[in-house]
């Protein structure tokens, strides 16, 4: 059980050296729940139930001033949870998105004000032209932040398997039927919330594409991933890209000795 | 065709690429900035950040003016970026745009702060006032989910 938890923090180290990592896309809830999986003995379970949490935050992307749930600890708590207690990924879908948003709640309020204490010293460090100590605490800092995700996940893990799974053997039909429920719900919400950010004319049709397989061809969505992953060997292939043909034009451009001074910062003209 | 004029000192971010680019539908980007030209790292910094599908073009404020005048730019649905509300309001007058956003305005010794990302010193209260006098709707708001706040009210 100590190995266990001890692991289980291991995991939650990982998820949270995301932005450490360059953000590596580590700590989505495929990669967490497939660890957790691992950790517990269960990877098959574990890959199922961070499938289902992907879903539901697909779309949980933290750019222009939105801050999704921290899935780090809500995928493993709620897939290690789920598992001990042998319960589907509804549960793990159940448990996970509450924890999710507690545990922003709780970085907001504990994990920044310890990340300002680093960005600080940062500022004083730039100003000492010290380099080492800038790229020393911003790592520190990272880590600061994460601190209540850190905590929480071991000691949860540890102290709340008994009390979840007593909670979940015990629990009338028809809360389990609303949690079943609610866990179809959740993957249309987070597509929405992935559709809301990416979704523009040039994408719209592949959605259809593979809406209609669905629901006119019977495919299963892993039979549309796969669809969807040659089409994108097929496009990668036979379409010409804009961005490598004006590369070439530039390239032609500047040893003609024609490129304007504007040329080559990465940007474009009208 | 010019969608929004937006006041952000960071020019190109998150909430300009992704947040206000989709819901505003603009296919070309402008950024308006009398110091970038020549500020190598930034330029480089700003480049890593360039949206896919979304033209994004780097002008002075003489060099805007003078692009948009010629016309070159009535194709686009525009998206215009200034880094300082002076650069703005040279702008919304010279094209009579009666709507300017503030995105972000920097924090500085001796800035009031009039909402959560957006520190104004006195010249720049003064300009934010004229514009206003002038029939301009000033509007502060950070992404487009969020509600917006009139200038008129916190200035």
């Amino acid at each position: 059980m100590i190995l266990k938890t001890f692991l289980i923090f291991i995991v939650a180290l990982i998820g949270y050296s995301d932005a450490f990592t360059g953000t590596s896309l580590i700590q989505r809830p495929l990669v967490m729940g497939m660890l957790t999986g691992l950790v517990l003995g269960d990877l098959k379970d574990g890959i199922i139930m961070g499938g289902a949490m992907e879903l539901a935050m697909v779309g949980s992307v933290s750019i222009g001033a939105y801050i999704p749930p921290d899935m780090v600890s809500g995928t493993i708590l709620g897939t290690a949870l789920a598992i001990q207690a042998h319960a589907d990924s509804a549960a793990a879908l159940t448990l996970g998105i509450p924890i999710a948003t507690i545990v922003l709640a709780l970085e907001t309020a504990i994990g920044q004000p310890l990340k300002l204490i680093f960005v600080h010293r940062i500022d004083k460090n730039a100003q000492d032209g010290d380099t080492k100590a800038i790229a020393r605490n911003m790592i520190i800092g990272g880590y600061a932040g994460k601190l209540p995700g850190l905590v929480i996940v071991p000691t949860a893990f540890y102290f709340g398997q008994h009390a979840v799974t007593t909670l979940l053997s015990n629990m009338p039909k028809f809360i389990s039927t609303g949690m079943t429920i609610a866990s179809g719900l959740l993957p249309a919400l987070g597509f929405a919330m992935l559709a809301q950010m990416i979704m523009n004319k040039k994408v719209a049709v592949f959605f259809f594409i593979g809406f209609f397989m669905v629901a006119y061809g019977n495919l299963s969505t892993t039979g549309v991933a796969l669809f969807a992953a040659l089409i994108i060997i097929v496009m990668y292939i036979f379409v010409e890209r804009k961005d490598d043909k004006k590369g070439q034009d530039t390239a032609t451009e500047t040893a003609a000795g024609q490129a304007t001074e504007e040329q080559g910062d990465g940007f474009d003209e009208f | 065709m010019i969608k929004m004029i937006r006041v952000d000192y960071r020019l190109l971010h998150g909430q300009v690429a992704v947040s206000w680019t989709g819901t505003l539908g603009a296919d070309a980007l402008l950024l308006v900035s009398d110091t970038l030209k020549n500020d190598k790292l930034r330029l480089q910094m700003l480049a890593l950040a360039k949206p896919s599908g979304v033209k994004v073009v780097v002008k002075d404020t003489q060099g805007a003016i003078d692009v948009i005048k010629s016309g070159k730019t009535d194709r686009y649905s525009l998206f215009i970026i200034c880094e300082t509300v002076e650069i703005a309001a040279k702008l919304a007058r010279e094209f009579d745009i009666k709507s300017v956003n503030l995105g972000n305005i920097s924090f500085g010794e001796g800035k009031q702060k009039i909402s959560k990302s957006i520190y104004i010193n006195e010249d720049e209260k003064r300009t934010i006032k004229e514009l206003i006098d002038e029939g301009v709707d000033v509007f502060i708001q950070m992404v487009p989910t969020e509600n917006k706040i009139e200038a008129k009210n916190v200035i």
